[in-house]
């Protein structure tokens, strides 16, 4: 049976993929493009808790290295032009560590030994579920999308 | 032997019955699977078992034989058990297929008379129409739910799509070289 596969086959079949793909990391692509445009306005705010409470809110434009201790234990947070990353930490499993550098609403770093989140919210007055955007999104010339793509 | 040319003659009585038995056979298909809990995500989207006849007929008949038999098929159907959003779902689905499929058919015979070879196989057409036929179910659902989020769900279609167009067109390629003329 696989003898009569034909080359229009294949084409077809990745094509079909490719548009798939395409279609899936659409919204994806977005965020990862307005995630640019958050690293050109800045305004976008690290909030950490512990154990579930608040212990402080940081804007992702400052950039300052944060001492958090609690009684978990110890980390090291470093804000550097407009990304977050956990640069210190005295847990045993160092996962908080080797998730690296978060930019985009929505991310967030965990360390559960310490009971500790630190996760980026949306600047103020943009919506945070993503899917809300499909349809005012016309892809006009002055899309702030187009934007970042010409940047 | 194949693509026997019908729609221009009278029906002999030959075709009259395989048109009803395969529109028949169809019929108790889409029951069957009406009986198959199998039902993810959005209404009216299943296996395509039905398809798998469709796709038959378009190989060993013609499109005006399919295009008969996928529409008793639906119109039975719609009438005894899927209502008519039902109906309407299959219909938009059978009829995305049917036409994406007749098309490849048609770039194959086009080759054929210029003298090369086939382009796509039962395989490949039979995917196109899987995929077509979840496109165009999605399509009514993103019209009769007015919600272009829906969009987001077109790779779950297509995927499902490719799989189960996989599947129908082995098991009618089997069909095909199994059954005689």
């Amino acid at each position: 049976m696989f003898k009569e596969i034909k080359k229009g086959d294949v084409l077809l079949l990745a094509a079909f993929l490719a548009a798939a793909l395409l279609i899936a990391l659409s919204p994806a692509l977005r965020n990862t493009l307005s995630s640019h445009r958050n690293h050109k306005e800045e305004n976008a705010v690290l909030e950490i808790r512990i154990a579930g409470d608040l212990y402080g809110s940081y804007s992702l434009s400052e950039d300052q290295t944060l001492e958090i201790h609690s009684s978990y234990g110890n980390n090291t947070l470093t804000i550097s032009g407009g990304t977050a990353a956990m640069t210190a930490s005295d847990c045993k499993n160092q996962i908080c560590i080797r998730s690296g550098v978060i930019s985009k609403p929505g991310q967030m770093i965990v360390c559960l030994p310490h009971r500790l989140s630190a996760e980026i919210l949306p600047p103020p007055g943009e919506a945070p579920d993503s899917d809300t955007d499909a349809n005012s999104d016309a892809g006009s010339d002055s899309s702030p999308y187009y934007d970042a793509i010409v940047r | 032997m194949k693509n026997s040319s019908i729609n221009k003659n009278p029906l002999s009585v030959k075709q009259l019955t395989t048109f009803a038995m395969l529109a028949a056979l169809a019929f108790v298909l889409s029951f069957l699977e009406s009986l198959i809990p199998f039902q993810p995500g959005l209404p009216g989207i299943k296996l395509g078992l039905a398809n798998l006849v469709v796709v038959f007929a378009l190989f060993r008949m013609d499109t005006h034989a399919a295009l008969f038999i996928n529409a008793v098929r639906i119109l039975l159907a719609g009438f005894l058990f899927s209502g008519p959003f039902g109906t309407l779902y299959s219909a938009a689905g059978a009829a995305a297929s049917l036409a994406s499929m007749s098309l490849l058919l048609r770039i194959n015979r086009k080759r054929k008379q210029a003298g090369k070879s086939d382009l796509f196989s039962i395989l490949g057409v039979s995917m196109t129409g899987g995929v077509f036929h979840n496109l165009g179910q999605l399509f009514i659902a993103i019209l009769l739910l007015s919600s272009l989020n829906l969009v987001y769900y077109f790779p779950v279609m297509i995927l499902s799509g490719i799989i189960t167009g996989l599947i129908n067109g082995m098991i009618a390629h089997l069909l095909i070289q199994a059954l005689p003329n």
